[in-house]
């Protein structure tokens, strides 16, 4: 599946030739509101297109269970291959569209049961990617240096508002980090505790959830560091707007999927004169509207 | 609650995947935050900085204990099923304690925009997760911003609120709760079926509003156990929870209502003076 160049169908060959290195596509599609358009535009930032990454994935359950209350290690490590297989395509296309970085990734994520009993999992990123022009920047910036991490296009499920904000704060998306954790709870261990009439904790289902969710941030972290390394100027100094969220299988109902998300930042480069010397102080406002 | 941890150990009952994504943090000096970019900002802004993201969960059997109406006439029993206040009462506790000892472990000195939620599983309507999940943050100076006890405080206010608060001259010391599971039994609804007119329903309202005052009190006895000089942001929650028709209680299926009144707030005390800007009034014009 990774050999085969699949992040590009064949209509797409068309709208990527017809412009030459640097330059925006035209027209370039977006899912940016106008107030995200407007506050990209302000620092120079344009749309390139609107960029898309897929993966359906066979996961291939039941062989991969236990029958026991422990991390399902195959299942969960499947799960985020696809999801970074989805991610990882997307990029290539904004790449392709001579992109800076992609803002305002979604990640819809659909469960399926196919073929007999197996689960397929769907995978799709969406968001868009955007340029820096320096031609329709303001002049105190027009010499800033590029915000592409390794080479390759940031990614950030930021909105452009935010994305904005973040660099007049002296900060830079690096990348969408993800953790993914697949855990299975015997029934027994739920039985046990169903089974008598006192009220109390389900201590071996609590150290499993916890165990879980905190398996799927700490994968978050291994993987960010694995993608840019500690050291590098381009190293995660921080994620923001981190959410985990947890994902039951219709058919599956003793098996809980914990899923880290969130937009790693690291601060401006020294030369980049994009960070406001001091962030204004900010306003309080009373709408008088109601 | 555990006993407080000096910074450096990590409290033994965390996941074991839980101390390595501490110590890892700690480290590499590597934050996580659920805070929005605009949060994340005002949150610095008033000399905090971001530590990581901690979480604590509990899951819990709980199935309500209702009593037979002799029991109701022997007893004087009042209403409030004691089991299950308590029962409510310590999941909850239990997710937010274990949310602040990974805070402690981060040698933080709070949590900010704590959630706590909810969650039901396939297993049984008579189980639930109750989940906490907050970012710490430690004070940029160094100042002591720990409550009375030496523990991080909690608060669900949102990183404008916070950053409101502080510049208001207060600062939080702690989330506090209050909680009462009560029993309406049918009786109460029905004793005036029969009779055509508009009329309250006495019984029921006042049970309804012993429910009421019972949690609010636990909630302001938490506060003055904090010394704090008040309450803000407080949320007053009717709860059904999933019992309704499908319980097995010893005596069969029972009739009636069960409530749980949950009130939640973040404790404050005064803090500096008040930096908070003049107040721009705005109409939109737009609308």
């Amino acid at each position: 599946m990774r050999g085969r160049d699949v992040s590009r169908p064949h209509h797409q060959g068309q709208q990527s030739q017809s412009h030459h290195h640097g330059a925006r596509p035209s027209p370039a599609l977006s899912d940016l509101s106008i107030t995200e358009f407007v506050a990209l535009s302000r620092l120079g930032f344009y749309p390139h297109g609107l960029v898309v990454g897929a993966a359906v994935f066979d996961a291939g359950w039941g062989d991969g269970l236990y029958g026991q209350t422990r991390e399902v290690t195959k299942v969960g490590q499947a799960m985020h291959a696809a999801r970074s297989l989805a991610v990882g395509r997307m990029r290539k296309q904004a790449a392709e569209h001579n992109a800076e970085g992609v803002v305002g990734v979604r990640l819809d994520v659909e469960h399926h049961v196919w073929r007999g009993g197996h689960l397929v999992a769907r995978f799709l990123a969406v968001g868009t990617a955007i340029g820096f022009d320096a031609s329709r920047a303001p002049d105190e910036i027009k010499n800033s240096p590029s915000l592409r991490v390794h080479g390759q296009p940031f990614t950030s499920d930021l909105s452009g508002q935010d994305f904005v904000t973040l660099l007049r704060a002296g900060y830079r998306p690096v990348s969408l980090a993800m953790g993914t954790c697949v855990y299975e709870i015997a029934p027994q261990d739920v039985t046990q505790y169903t089974m008598s009439w006192s009220n109390e904790e389900m201590v071996v289902c609590t150290r499993a959830y916890m165990e879980a969710r905190e398996t799927a941030m700490q994968n978050l972290a291994h993987d960010l560091f694995r993608e840019v390394p500690e050291g590098s100027p381009d190293a995660a100094t921080g994620i923001v707007g981190m959410t985990v969220t947890e994902s039951g299988h219709a058919s599956w109902s003793n098996i809980v999927e914990y899923n880290a998300v969130g937009t790693a930042v690291t601060p401006l480069r020294a030369d980049d004169p994009r960070k406001a010397p001091q962030l204004p102080a900010p306003h309080m406002v009373v709408p008088l509207d109601r | 609650m555990a006993d407080w941890t000096p910074e450096g150990q990590l409290p033994a009952d965390l996941p074991a995947h839980a101390k390595e994504r501490l110590l890892h943090m700690r480290q590499k000096r590597f934050f996580t935050s659920d805070l929005s970019v605009s949060e994340f900002l005002l949150v610095k802004e008033v000399g905090f900085d971001p530590l990581g993201m901690v979480m604590g969960s509990s899951i819990y059997r709980i199935r309500p204990n209702v009593p037979s109406a002799s029991a109701w006439a022997i007893d004087g029993w009042r209403g409030e099923l004691s089991d299950l206040t308590q029962a409510l009462y310590h999941s909850r506790e239990l997710a937010m304690s274990r949310m602040e000892e990974e805070a402690d472990a981060l040698g933080a000195d709070g949590i900010v925009g704590v959630r706590l939620k909810i969650n039901l599983h396939a297993w049984g309507s008579d189980i639930a997760e109750f989940v906490a999940i907050g970012t710490a943050v430690k004070h940029q100076g160094g100042g002591n911003f720990r409550n009375k006890r030496g523990r991080p405080f909690q608060s669900d206010l949102s990183g404008q609120e916070f950053w409101t608060l502080l510049k208001s001259g207060y600062r939080p010391v702690g989330m506090v709760m209050g909680n009462c599971a009560y029993y309406v039994p049918p009786w109460f609804v029905t004793q005036v079926t029969g009779d055509s007119r508009s009329m309250e329903l006495a019984e029921y309202t006042h049970a309804l509003y012993d429910a009421r005052e019972l949690a609010i009190e636990r909630l302001q006895a938490e506060a003055e156990d904090l010394d704090a000089k008040g309450i803000v942001d407080v949320t007053v929650q009717e709860l059904q929870h999933s019992w309704r028709g499908q319980l097995g209680s010893p005596f069969g299926q029972f009739q009636g209502e069960i409530i749980e009144f949950y009130v939640m707030g973040t404790a404050i005390i005064p803090y500096g003076e008040s930096t908070l800007p003049a107040v721009t009034l705005a109409v939109d014009a737009g609308t």
